[in-house]
């Protein structure tokens, strides 16, 4: 069900007095919060919504509660009353629409399905991480912005499993490094002191 | 474990991508290290410049080995030990994990030796965050990296370093080391720390409130401790503590034991094994160090499973694994053996078979045996974050 249908169902039932009993601080000002939120809030609604914008002006709607409790940044947004429910949308201008679906989609996963065994989780996030250099590199890119902890572990354990055991061309390949500032002599050197490493 | 190529290796021309990894920031290839052991980061080294700039910061060094030292797999945890010997220039290192798996056979894992040429009777003063401090004279040897400093004298000659501690000041950024030298059995002891450094600094101590009664000082969290009994009583022990920062004193109260406890680290925390009425041993830890309430018993052992015991000889702890089982030494065995806790603290004997490796005799000649061992975790730190002069690769 839509919010605002809710909304006005709810307002429906209600007495008018009990709007004025309703005051909750926000930001440091007490503010008369309207009762059909606070009901919701009562019923553990996991209903309400933040609007998230991304660097395409897309806006994509996601539950409070799954964005709250992965993204650090969102959750000091929600909680120090920066975000406005009624009017505002979180601006995330460094992440483009592809990128932000997909870290919703990794938090909305992870929120509901938290209880499944660890082999499932484990499985799904492999497959969810089957993205080229240049998916990978835009979703650590957004996980650190919106310090996503367990997202950031996964891709940061992802690319240390790519390097290891790896030689070193295929090392210098992957971070496309072409001038590595060694000297002939100095990576002669290299060479003899670990010879299985190229 | 996957047999396919993760895509983002798979792609045939990376060169055409714009912002991929390959543009990472500093930051992140950090925190991309650091989930990579110690030796797979020296080869690391040789990828670029950049790299190995990052690899060789001391700060680097010293953060990757407080999120690795959780983690056996990351540090590959050895004990390393010296014969003590005269005319014996070896020591010695060998894994810990294999001990507990292959409690029926010999470990696979054979003793790593190495041998420090044109020197005599090596002691291994201490271990602290993958740095291995010797006596001969005295040097910081990093086994990881092979990387030797340069030998210092002890300024008085002719002296005996009776008691010792080396360890970390995490204030200052600088490796401390305590000695209690000593010119004749009955002399005073005259203590003197060396601050390990591009000048290696040393000083004495002019009022030391109490002269250590054991050898080796044990580091954690920044202090070196040592059992001490109190004053004007029978039974009473405490711990005191030297703290290397500040270079001074203080003390931590046991809970009240019966028998003279003896201290080791053991997962960073101190321990101390006891003698307790003669029946059994008691292993404590502190959880939290300088906090008496975290002091809690940890595991018993009955007197009645050790064969062959004598009392007064205490039990020596060496090593506490991640699942809880205990290694340690028992009195006059002489043999390693561990406890397990969550198997009604069942005895192993792991076999260990040192004939053959290089080291001239296992150490475990009388009464000396215990204070041969320290636990080495491997790590990037090196002498020349301490400001040594250029390093000698020794040995890898």
């Amino acid at each position: 069900m839509e919010l605002l249908c809710i909304r006005q169902w709810i307002s429906g039932l209600l007495p008018t007095w009990l709007s004025a009993w309703c005051i909750k601080p926000v930001g440091g000002a007490l503010v008369r919060q309207e009762p059909e939120y606070i009901l919701l809030a009562l019923m553990g609604s996991p209903l309400k919504k933040i609007m998230l914008c991304s660097s395409e002006k897309e806006i994509f709607s996601v539950e409070e509660q799954v964005m709250v409790q992965h993204s650090v940044i969102i959750n000091n947004m929600i909680e120090d009353g920066s975000y406005n429910h009624e009017e505002s949308k979180i601006p995330l201008d460094c992440v483009d629409s592809k990128t932000l679906k997909k870290v919703i989609d990794y938090c909305t996963h992870h929120t509901h399905h938290h209880n499944d065994n660890q082999e499932d989780l484990e499985a799904w996030d492999a497959q969810f991480l089957n993205v080229d250099s240049n998916g990978l590199y835009d979703l650590l890119m957004a996980a650190n912005y919106l310090e996503i902890r367990n997202l950031l572990d996964l891709i940061y354990g992802t690319i240390k499993n790519m390097i290891k055991g790896k030689k070193i061309d295929e090392i210098r390949r992957i971070f496309n490094i072409k001038d590595h500032g060694f000297t002939p002599e100095e990576e002669e050197q290299n060479r003899k002191e670990y010879p299985h490493f190229y | 474990m996957t047999t396919t190529l993760h895509p983002a290796i798979a792609e045939s021309n990376p060169l055409e991508t714009t912002t991929t990894i390959n543009t990472l920031s500093e930051d992140l290839i950090a925190e991309i290290l650091f989930r990579l052991p110690a030796r797979n980061l020296l080869e690391l080294n040789t990828v670029c410049k950049s790299w190995k700039t990052l690899i060789s910061n001391s700060r680097f060094a010293l953060n990757h080995f407080r999120r690795s030292i959780a983690d056996p797999t990351m540090t590959n945890p050895r004990l390393v030990y010296s014969t003590r010997h005269f005319v014996d220039c070896n020591i010695g290192f060998f894994p810990v994990q294999p001990l507990l798996e292959n409690t029926s056979s010999p470990s696979s894992n054979p003793t790593t030796v190495v041998s420090f040429e044109m020197k005599d009777c090596l002691e291994i003063l201490g271990s602290c965050n993958g740095l291995l401090c010797l006596l001969e004279i005295i040097c910081n040897f990093v086994p990881c990296t092979g990387v030797e400093s340069d030998w210092i004298e002890i300024e008085q000659r002719g002296v005996e370093v009776v008691n010792h501690g080396f360890g970390y000041d995490h204030v200052h950024d600088r490796y401390k080391l305590l000695l209690f030298v000593q010119k004749r059995r009955q002399e005073p002891k005259t203590p003197m720390v060396l601050t390990f450094g591009a000048n290696n600094s040393w000083s004495t101590m002019p009022d030391f409130p109490f002269y250590p009664q054991r050898c080796k000082g044990e580091f954690v969290s920044g202090t070196l401790n040592w059992i001490h009994k109190v004053p004007v009583t029978l039974n009473s022990w405490m711990i005191v503590f030297f703290d290397l920062a500040r270079e001074s004193f203080g003390e931590v109260f046991l809970p009240f034991m019966n028998g003279e406890p003896v201290l080791q680290v053991a997962r960073e925390c101190l321990c101390v094994c006891v003698d307790h009425q003669k029946s059994h041993f008691d292993v404590w830890i502190m959880k939290e160090y300088g906090v008496e309430e975290s002091w809690t018993k940890l595991i018993v052992i009955s007197h009645v499973e050790l064969k062959h015991y004598e009392p007064p000889y205490p039990l020596y702890l060496v090593y506490i694994y991640e699942n809880g089982v205990v290694l340690a030494i028992p009195p006059t065995s002489y043999k390693l053996v561990l406890y397990d806790p969550n198997d009604h603290n069942r005895l192993h004997y792991p076999l260990f078979d040192s004939s053959s490796d290089g080291m001239t005799k296992f150490p475990m000649s009388e009464r000396a045996a215990p204070r041969g061992f320290h636990v080495f975790h491997e790590s990037l730190v090196s002498p020349s974050h301490l400001g040594f002069p250029s390093e000698v690769a020794y040995w890898n």
